[in-house]
């Protein structure tokens, strides 16, 4: 069977986080839309593995928490009252307790500035990918990759490190896809030169590369995917190009069920977006026609809400009309971002979608 | 109650069947399918053809050899199964018969695998990647010896109508994942390898946050930027320096403003405690340790030493002292001076120790079960 996995953004994720993500392909899977796909009953031939990360941010964030708790009950017992020693607690505090600034924006911050949290984080992700690709010794199976937002950067920097690394990864064991949603790796990069070396191309057909297809999906107005966007130039995939073997989708200002564009349900619910996943999946490309897929856009578009979509696009266009130019303009821009997708959710206009932008944050 | 019992079992093995048969849905001549190109396609994407539950004896022929394989000193089982395989894409050139340019394709990378293998040390064998390739992308015309392959076409045939193509494909399907299947035996060690380094690392990371000397965000961030070129190795890519591989987990680590909770012992402290809580901060330090071996991540050899900055209220006011504090595994203890004082400083795992000590010894004189040899 074809092994999915899946990566998580930014966020308080555990084990079982992406249960309703594999429901929602599943569903796609088995969508009457789509008649050659439907009347082939395909959804039982693949398998997700969910990948964890979130883990190394929380113990980290835990054991700031437990140890400054601890220095604090040191300073009221020793009776100290002094202004530096407090200034110093409280920096030790920013990294602890919930908010979505310390349980979302720091594990972006954490991930792109402090490289023993890079590190452990991409380690983590290699070990999960590799664990289960070893159970299925001797015959590697055929996979793909579909990360969101911050896992997007972390999967593309772990299989970095994995393809460079000492021996390598031997092409049985690289990605036959690699699915990128709201795609923050530009923004991310960290290992060096600019975010598209060649041994990441999508290049596999030619022993060049990470993966066999390559895709890319964003959203005009996702305030995440729109600082640095993941534009490879066209030498990236040169010598030879290979058509098929990189898709990029925007998708349309107006694509707009739910204020929270970033979500990764947003993303695959449009079918500009699972439209191509699903052809990459079964490894089909005519397995759902192109009229199919106009007639699914249609169909998506008439369910949009009038007053859901115009309260997110007026919130969406004023935060990319900041145009963020440095992280912490961008910073600035996801907390506000943030703040409106909750009023939006308090004021009933909108459900919360995964856990990155719902949850206890 | 026997024939109950039978009744059961018979159905549990009858829905088994069923099931195996839904999972892999072979058709046969009598009864072609409705749909043979998704027909073919569920063999491919279930992994049926050239599977476990593939009924062809040339599959199960060419399995049992990568069976042997597996626990064979050299290739001759792998070469044995290939040279099989030869025959069979030679039994599908014969005139007349359809896709004669695939299967002359497929015929030549089957000799260049065979020729490989034969060359090959143990241990040191490769399968042309071209097998991979058409594993991975059947729906993708692929380039094998000079010809573009697509092993699972559109096939023009009428549902219900026999289709010889079906067959041709299917055959097709089942050499190539036989190969793919090959290919991993040859690469699964060099997958081992890999986890094993893999999860070292990911425990020497854990240990890291866990095991060595706190640290808080500021201290993560210095010793981050601390890590040398040695441990992050890089290498010229498209002309440009980047980062190659994974960094080794550091050895080493610097200490800077570390807040802590502490206890001091003071000279000439009175009351009922001997030692008293205290804010400790240190100031700068440095702390190292070493793996129990190569493939551990047990740390062994902690140590370090600081300087640092300890408030403690005295029985003439608090007050800040000064000095070194030296770091051994889990114990942290030293001396600090204020205003011509010396106290004693031990960190709060060591003081933990000491009080859990001293309270068992007063529970048993409250009890009367000390003896006189254990007075202290």
């Amino acid at each position: 069977m074809h092994q999915i996995f899946l990566v998580h953004g930014m966020g308080e994720f555990e084990a079982g986080w992406s249960a309703n993500i594999q429901e929602q392909i599943r569903r796609l899977l088995d969508s009457p839309d789509y008649k050659e796909l439907h009347a082939g009953g395909w959804s039982g031939n693949f398998e997700f593995k969910e990948i964890v990360y979130n883990d190394v941010f929380e113990d980290w964030r835990k054991q700031w928490r437990t140890d400054s708790a601890a220095a604090r009950q040191a300073i009221t017992a020793a009776g100290l009252n002094d202004v530096a020693a407090s200034r110093l607690l409280q920096a030790a505090d920013v990294t602890s307790g919930g908010g979505f600034w310390r349980t979302h924006v720091l594990d972006v911050v954490l991930y792109r500035y402090f490289m023993p949290v890079t590190e452990a984080v991409c380690t983590r992700i290699e070990r999960q990918i590799l664990a289960h690709l070893q159970s299925f010794k001797p015959a590697p199976p055929s996979y793909t990759i579909i990360a969101h937002s911050l896992g997007s950067a972390a999967v593309y920097e772990t299989l970095h490190a994995m393809l460079t690394g000492p021996g390598g990864l031997h092409p049985a064991y690289r990605p036959a896809n690699l699915v990128m949603m709201a795609n923050v790796t530009a923004a991310l990069w960290n290992r060096g030169g600019s975010c598209y070396p060649s041994s990441m191309r999508p290049m596999l057909p030619d022993h060049l590369g990470s993966c066999y297809h390559f895709a890319d999906f964003s959203h005009q107005l996702d305030p995440f995917s729109n600082f640095r966007r993941f534009t490879p130039p066209d030498t990236w995939r040169q010598p030879p190009a290979r058509p098929d073997s990189f898709t990029q989708v925007e998708l349309a200002r107006e694509d707009i069920q739910h204020v929270n564009v970033h979500a990764l349900e947003h993303y695959l619910s449009h079918p500009a977006v699972h439209v191509p996943l699903l052809r990459l999946l079964t490894g089909y490309d005519d397995i759902i026609s192109d009229a199919e897929r106009d007639e699914a856009v249609a169909r998506w578009r008439g369910a949009r809400t009038p007053r859901v979509s115009a309260v997110a696009g007026d919130i969406l266009d004023s935060l990319r009309a900041r145009a963020a130019k440095t992280f912490e303009e961008e910073i600035d821009v996801l907390l506000d971002f943030r703040t409106r997708v909750l009023q939006a959710a308090e004021a009933g206009t909108d459900p919360l979608l995964d856990g990155e932008s719902g949850g206890a944050a | 109650m026997m024939a109950l019992q039978r009744f059961c079992v018979g159905v549990l093995l009858a829905g088994w069947v069923v099931l195996a048969r839904a999972a892999c849905a072979f058709p046969d001549a009598a009864t072609p399918p409705a749909d043979w190109t998704q027909a073919l396609r569920q063999l491919e994407i279930s992994r049926c053809a050239g599977g476990r539950e593939d009924p062809s004896p040339a599959v199960k022929a060419v399995l049992a050899k990568i069976d042997a394989a597996a626990k064979a000193p050299d290739y001759a089982p792998l070469i044995d199964a290939t040279e099989f395989l030869i025959v069979f894409a030679s039994g599908h050139q014969r005139p007349g018969k359809p896709e004669p340019d695939a299967w002359a394709a497929l015929r030549k990378a089957l000799d260049e695998s065979a020729a490989g293998l034969r060359a090959a040390r143990p241990a040191q064998g490769q399968l042309p990647v071209v097998w991979i390739d058409l594993s991975r992308n059947p729906g993708q015309a692929v380039q094998v010896a000079g010809t573009r392959l697509q092993l699972v076409p559109r096939l023009a045939c009428a549902g219900g109508s026999p289709c010889p193509a079906f067959w041709e494909h299917l055959d097709m399907l089942r050499v190539v994942r036989l190969m793919d299947g090959m290919s991993g035996l040859l690469t699964g060690s060099g997958l081992d390898d890999k986890l094993k380094e893999t999860i070292l690392r990911d425990e020497q990371w854990t240990a890291y946050r866990a095991d060595g000397k706190h640290q808080y965000w500021w201290e993560l961030w210095a010793n981050g930027k601390r890590m040398k070129p040695s441990d992050c190795p890089t290498a010229i890519e498209d002309g440009v320096q980047r980062r190659t591989g994974f960094c080794k987990v550091p050895q080493n680590q610097l200490v800077i403003l570390h807040p802590d909770a502490a206890l001091a012992w003071m000279h000439g402290a009175q009351g009922k405690s001997d030692l008293k809580g205290a804010f400790l901060v240190e100031l700068l330090g440095y702390y190292r340790w070493h793996w129990a071996s190569e493939t551990s991540a047990r740390m062994e050899g902690r140590r370090g030493v600081s300087v640092a900055a300890i408030y403690a209220d005295r029985a003439d006011g608090g007050r800040w002292g000064f000095g070194p504090l030296v770091h051994i595994g889990d114990v942290t203890f030293g001396a600090t001076r204020a205003r011509g004082t010396w106290s004693l400083t031990i960190n709060s795992q060591l003081a933990g120790r000491y009080f859990d000590a001293k309270q068992k010894y007063l529970d048993k004189l409250k009890t009367g079960a000390l003896g006189a040899a254990e007075a202290p």
